[in-house]
């Protein structure tokens, strides 16, 4: 077993860079997991209005009523344009004079004027609260109502709240399935990182044509010394995916209950998938000293092109269609099921997590293709 | 029992069109410090290559110990130890980590190994540089490190791919007295080099090489009386009158006689006298001279006569 010890103790000189990755990836995760409570919750806010009622009818009165409910109505002792620049009044609308009248008769122009900070989001916020009024009066009138009645439905209706929910994120609650849905979205990339980084160059290393030609000279035959370092490679790839799926289950709380479980299947297939990049790069790359810009470009250009970092739904077309063709895409397809992003379909989840390793065994082919050519042009 | 540890016949290596070795054939005996000679491309770590089973060739029979080489020969490779011309050892381990892998690809035993391994270190000279790693290693202790490596598991044979390419002089002696070392030992030597002067330290017997073929082989005395050439003469003077070249030309046993950058060159087959009878030819036509210098013939001389050509080209 000296080429596994070998493969060990070189290891080992890499335990800080993993133990570097592991940290930073744990503090992306928390970081990522106290942003991610607060980022899907919404507020409404309240602007500062000043109105001018130039109609004063129960109509125009009305309506400041109802947009009192809303928002501040506030008086300004400032000239308007002063108040607008020192942002102590967010808006100014005038009430024109006609406006029951025009409302009645169905008029959505000329019913207002206002003053306000170019294309502030306070005018658009301002602009469609109005349009929906409006809308919401006509829409009144139109079914019969008297004005008066017409503005009392219209601003009950506006005040009614659709409970709006996401069909699949409910089934995956149900399932205990919206757990880990940062810490699984981003492991792709700290797997191929920790692959590429560290088994690459000990591979490398282990291979270096020098060395290679001296142990192929001595006493140990070929199959042996693979199969000591593909027992060293797995058990290395074994304890970076317990690693990550212990962390997994400290950071998300029953991160593998329900169907959960398929995370822990779903993250092994990418392990693999990511030692076999590695063992492909270590093959192809000219020096130990190209092994950290292969790996950015990997993991970057793969965890962008598969929705590891934005998710796929925001992705273009062309991306997605570069995107089939990568195994991190097919990881985050089963990952989004899991988390609810997506309806959960275990045949469809099966069937990616096959293109998945559909991936491992062809890169697998791959690599034992290029061995082979390698070990045949070393005899040239 | 034959004392005969490597046996090379009419061994053929092609590499398409070209033929790297050409119907090759070697013996070499227990306890020899065999010298492989020849310029770079002659055909020697071809030679090593096969020998060791790295490459296959061709046409041919190679027997080490008695027995057909082959890559699968594991019980063959265990009695060798090689030691090529570029450092292969791990950066990311010591010295002492370095040793014990390499003695380990051999020895099994975890105690025999370290009683080796403790061994090659003090063979080498590295006992204060055991926790070194290799990149703070300077060079020649690099070479030794990798000398090491090749030899902790106490091979029958060793083979040597010039060890002391881009070594200093001092690591070079070194190298050199250590080989002779491991002979004495009970090792038996395979030495490769396009350096004449190492060959002709240590070397028991040589073949010298060229295009893959062995255009000659014995020990250095055998090869230096292969050829005409028996002693060189040199003399630095200011001028030589052609009438004077003449005269020495005609004397006995002188083959050739040149005058190149203030240098008369002459070349001896044979003979007895020939420096004084020169000399006094000079002093005869009060011809100034300077150094006088005579030189035996060099395995040099003999590749240079045999093939045309110098062993070693200018600067090398």
């Amino acid at each position: 077993m000296q080429v596994f010890k070998l493969f060990m103790l070189i290891l080992k000189k890499k335990t800080k860079l993993i133990i570097l990755f592991t940290i930073a990836f744990m503090a992306l995760c928390i970081g990522f997991l106290f942003s991610s409570s607060t980022d899907e919750k919404f507020t409404e806010s309240r602007l500062k209005i000043v109105i001018a009622d130039n109609d004063n009818t129960p109509e125009s009165k009305a309506l400041i009523e109802y947009i009192g409910t809303k928002h501040d109505i506030v008086t300004s002792k400032m000239d308007i344009k002063d108040a607008l620049f020192f942002g102590t009044v967010d808006y100014f609308l005038t009430i024109n004079d006609g406006y029951a009248k025009n409302l009645a008769d169905g008029a959505t122009e000329g019913l207002f004027k206002s003053q306000h900070v170019y294309e502030s989001y306070s005018v658009a916020y301002m602009s469609s609260f109005l349009d929906e009024y409006v809308s919401c009066v006509r829409a009144c009138t139109a079914a019969g109502d008297d004005m008066e009645t017409a503005v009392k439905n219209a601003a009950a209706a506006m005040d009614t709240n659709t409970e709006v929910s996401m069909i699949s994120s409910e089934a995956g609650n149900a399932n205990g399935l919206e757990s880990g849905k940062g810490f699984f979205r981003y492991l792709p990339y700290i797997l191929l990182s920790l692959m590429i980084s560290v088994l690459s160059p000990v591979m490398m290393s282990i291979n270096k044509k020098e060395v290679r030609f001296r142990t192929n000279c001595s006493a140990v035959r070929p199959t042996s010394f693979m199969m000591q370092i593909l027992l060293g490679s797995v058990i290395y790839v074994l304890a970076i995916w317990v690693l990550f799926m212990v962390a997994g289950a400290l950071m998300e709380n029953g991160a593998y209950s329900g169907m959960g479980w398929l995370n822990l299947v779903n993250s092994g297939i990418f392990a693999v998938v990511s030692a076999f990049i590695a063992v492909l790069v270590s093959m192809l790359l000219p020096s130990q000293q190209t092994v950290n810009l292969a790996c950015n470009v990997i993991s970057l250009f793969m965890s962008f092109m598969c929705g590891v970092f934005v998710p796929q739904a925001m992705l273009g077309k062309t991306v997605i269609s570069i995107g089939r063709f990568l195994p991190a895409f097919w990881y985050i397809k089963v990952s989004d099921m899991l988390t609810g992003a997506q309806v959960f379909n275990a045949s469809k989840a099966a069937q990616y997590m096959l293109i998945e390793a559909g991936f491992a065994v062809a890169l697998g082919i791959i690599a034992m293709l290029l061995y082979k050519t390698k070990l045949r042009s070393n005899e040239m | 029992m034959s004392d005969t540890v490597i046996k090379i016949d009419s061994l053929v290596k092609r590499y398409g069109e070209l033929i790297a070795l050409d119907h090759l054939a070697l013996e070499i005996k227990q306890g020899e410090v065999f010298g492989l000679l020849g310029p770079n491309g002659s055909g020697k770590t071809t030679t090593i290559n096969c020998l060791l089973s790295l490459l296959s060739y061709d046409k041919g029979k190679i027997q080490i110990f008695g027995r057909d080489m082959s890559p699968t020969a594991y019980d063959i490779k265990r009695d060798i130890g090689v030691i090529m011309q570029n450092v292969a050892v791990y950066d990311e381990l010591t010295v002492q980590e370095n040793i014990d892998y390499f003695c380990g690809l051999y020895i099994a035993d975890k105690e025999q190994r370290k009683q080796y391994v403790e061994d090659a270190i003090k063979f080498v000279g590295l006992e204060d540089f055991r926790k070194f790693r290799p990149k703070k290693l300077s060079g020649g202790l690099l070479r030794r490190l990798n000398i090491a490596c090749g030899i902790a598991h106490k091979p029958k044979l060793i083979i040597l791919d010039e060890p002391t390419v881009a070594v200093d002089p001092q690591s070079r002696n070194k190298i050199l007295e250590g080989i002779e070392e491991l002979n004495r030992n009970g090792a038996t030597i395979i030495y490769t080099s396009h350096y004449m002067e190492e060959v002709e330290q240590i070397c028991t017997r040589i073949a010298i090489m060229d295009k893959g073929k062995k255009i000659a082989e014995g020990t250095k005395e055998e090869l230096t009386a292969m050829i005409k050439n028996t002693e060189t003469i040199k003399v630095t003077l200011h001028e030589l009158p052609d009438e004077v070249l003449s005269e020495i030309r005609s004397l006995p046993h002188i083959y050739s006689a040149e005058v190149e950058d203030s240098t008369l060159t002459v070349s001896c087959s044979g003979g007895k006298h020939n420096l004084i009878r020169v000399l006094e030819i000079l002093q005869n036509h009060d011809v100034h001279i300077g150094r006088v210098t005579t030189e035996q013939p060099t395995l040099n001389d003999v590749f240079l006569e045999i093939t045309g050509k110098a062993l070693r080209d200018k600067g090398e």
